[in-house]
């Protein structure tokens, strides 16, 4: 009979289904822990406290006054607790969000990366996933053959200010949290040897407009003295460089103080610029170097031309940073990574090392990298360790404050408070 | 006794053993997708980006299932048509619509193995994870999607010639597919191809079926809904002009 037949049909068919969607991967939920940590020493992103304790509710930080009765205790006796550390610039494809968390830089603002690559990662940044939390410009803001272009990623590009407000209303709707302007005043001087347009600063000026009507950030990358007055003059809330060809001007540094405005100055990539060669010496020295992938030790172990810059650079670059840090503007901790001499995660502990040298306190430099990225870019739940924040942090064997390479002694890494299991990342 | 849901039953069960001893409709129905996704979703997707794998997974599910849908209407349609077997179908006590339902159970079925076969490769071998809602949602909506493609077919199937009929639909197939960005995302294209795709029913499909990982294009779901529904109707009002000037005939 083929009814009977059919139906049988039928049946294969439908529990086929059933038994193929069954049995297709989910991908790892994982239950946000509650817990205390009792007698650390610990840094909430602006302060430290000596024998404090820290109260953990599905994977938030809560004050222990409203946190259930009864919650299992965990002991951190002799460890150092900070919050998750925050790379302010870093571009990212790939697993660049799972290298960054092996290092403890639980959270990254990506400063242009691919639209897809947003799209699909953004979200993940409030679930617990093995990876960092991703803030991301998206699509960066530059002219038809200018800087951002050269990548083999199709982007728009702008022309007109006429036309700065729906581009930045296509950008915010597309999903980035803030937007990065490319700007060079001087881009018929061709610095490191490359060939570039920019966008005019009347252009400039309008993007920034559009994107503050919208309240977000707009940020600039410039890489000299008059971009960067340029940039302050049409209302950039931030500069994502900052630049070793000249010493910053009187002029420069009072104006960046008096409107607040805050500078990731990139110093691994500008030290590598200056040919440092600080990648190489972070393989060499330090206790995290044997996490660093094949891939991240060639990006660790590659320079720029020589002709693009020198000592002389770096020594201007790192004096830069001590003058900012000298009087009072806002500076952030933030790599380039994966620019050459860079890679995330491990080059970003080396940030903090090289802001040191630049004349900041191992505490300033850490703010710099969770606290002060938090209060600059108004996110509300990462960089800290305060009630209602994410409970990302990393646990240190020994004390930061004496040296900042402690940094670099992670004995755990927790988002969410999970604790981070190597080997499943590496696995992934 | 022959009752009407046995009707409608045993002619869709007639259809898809015909066509399931069809191999000339069946091996490239069911191995091209799944050959392009391992070629473009898993061997040539960079390492570790399992995004691309599961956005290629959706616009390849979404070629695959419109392939069946299109051809099992066009051409076959056709073939029928101009071989009369239609007009016998018409005049025999069998409702019409029966003889249509059963191409379009036969095109589901097809579909449902090409998704099932498409997502077994993703998630064995190319690492894709979705929640369980997910991968039954991107069915469902896969599913439902052929429905547009099938009213195309239709139309197509009335309207041309049997001999022409399998070359013009893979004609509009191949290219429509391409140029919606099933084979390689769209954002790869210059922009004015971008923006063309918007006016290609298979970028909607697979723009609903993206919606569901949360990696589409950020248009709001009832634009591809209506996009697809317009689509469905304005191919059955065509496919029904076409049907009643053949009846004349
Ligand atoms: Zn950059």
């Amino acid at each position: 009979m083929p009814s009977n037949r059919a139906k049988i049909y039928v049946l294969v068919l439908v529990s086929l289904a059933i038994f193929v969607i069954a049995l297709l991967p989910e991908p790892q939920v994982r239950t946000t822990p509650s817990f205390v940590l009792n007698n650390i020493t610990l840094y909430d992103g602006a302060t430290w406290h000596e024998n404090a304790k820290l109260t953990i509710f599905e994977g938030k930080v809560i004050n222990s006054e409203q946190a259930p009765k009864n919650l299992p205790t965990v002991d951190g006796k002799g460890q150092y607790v900070i919050p998750g550390l925050i790379d302010a610039h870093t571009h990212s494809w790939g697993q660049a969000l799972e290298q960054n968390l092996t290092f403890g830089v639980t959270s990254v603002l990506d400063m242009f990366t691919d639209i897809n690559f947003m799209r699909a990662n953004q979200h993940s940044r409030q679930q617990t996933t093995l990876q960092a939390r991703l803030f991301t410009a998206g699509t960066l803001v530059t002219s038809k053959e200018g800087h951002g272009t050269q990548f083999g990623i199709r982007i728009p590009t702008i022309e007109n200010a006429i036309d700065a407000d729906e581009f930045i209303a296509k950008r915010l709707q597309e999903g980035s949290d803030y937007i990065k302007i490319v700007y060079d005043a001087e881009p018929e001087k061709q610095q490191f040897g490359m060939r570039f347009t920019s966008i005019s600063q009347d252009v400039l000026k309008a993007v920034v407009k559009a994107t503050h009507i919208r309240n977000k950030l707009a940020v600039v990358h410039v890489m000299d003295e008059i971009s960067a007055l340029h940039a302050i003059e049409s209302g950039a809330d931030g500069l994502v460089h900052s630049f070793g060809n000249s010493i910053m001007s009187t002029e420069l540094l009072s104006l960046l103080a008096q409107r607040e405005v805050f500078v990731i100055p990139t110093n691994s990539v500008l030290a590598s610029i200056g040919q440092q060669q600080r990648g190489r010496k972070l393989l060499q020295y330090s206790p995290l170097a044997y996490k660093v992938s094949s891939h991240g030790k060639s990006g660790l172990m590659s320079s720029f031309p020589p002709n693009v810059g020198n000592e002389e650079y770096w020594k201007n670059a790192l004096e830069n940073t001590r003058l900012m840090h000298r009087n009072g503007i806002t500076v952030l901790a933030g790599t380039d990574a994966p620019n050459a001499g860079t890679t995330h995660g491990i080059s970003l502990h080396d940030e903090l090392a090289i802001l040191v040298e630049a004349g900041m306190t191992p505490t300033d430099a850490i703010h710099s990298a969770t606290g002060a990225v938090s209060d600059m870019f108004k996110l509300p739940h990462v960089g800290k360790l305060l009630p209602g924040f994410h409970a990302d942090m990393i646990m240190l064997n020994e004390d930061p404050r004496i040296d900042i390479k402690h940094t670099q002694t992670i004995v755990k890494i927790l988002l969410s408070g999970i604790e981070i299991n190597e080997a499943e990342l590496n696995d992934k | 006794m022959y009752s009407l849901t046995r009707i409608y039953f045993l002619e869709a069960y007639f259809e898809l053993v015909k066509t399931l001893r069809t191999p000339s409709f069946v091996l490239p129905s069911l191995l091209f997708p799944v050959m392009f996704y391992l070629f473009f979703g898993v061997l040539f997707s960079p390492p570790g980006a399992s995004n691309t794998s599961a956005y290629l997974l959706a616009t390849y599910c979404t070629f695959g299932v419109m392939g069946p849908a299109l051809f099992s209407f066009g051409a076959e349609v056709a073939v029928e048509k101009d071989r009369n077997m239609l007009a016998l179908k018409q005049i025999s006590p069998m409702p019409i619509f029966a003889y249509f339902n059963a191409k379009f159970i036969t095109s589901a079925v097809f579909a449902l193995i090409i998704i099932l076969s498409l997502f077994t490769v993703a998630a064995t071998l190319a690492d894709v994870r979705l929640s369980t809602q997910q991968w039954l949602a991107t069915m469902a909506v896969l599913l439902f999607g052929t429905l547009p493609f099938c009213a195309l077919g239709l139309w197509l199937g009335l309207t041309l010639k049997a001999q022409s009929a399998p070359a013009v639909v893979n004609l509009i197939y191949l290219p429509m597919s391409f140029l919606s960005g099933l084979w390689i995302p769209l954002q790869l294209f210059p922009e004015f191809l971008q923006k063309m795709a918007f006016a290609l029913p298979p970028y909607h499909l697979a723009q609903l079926t993206l919606k569901v990982q949360g990696l589409d294009d950020g248009h709001h779901w009832f634009i591809h809904l209506g996009a697809l529904v317009f689509i469905t109707g304005f191919c059955s009002i065509f496919a029904y002009l076409a049907f009643a000037k053949q009846s004349e005939a």
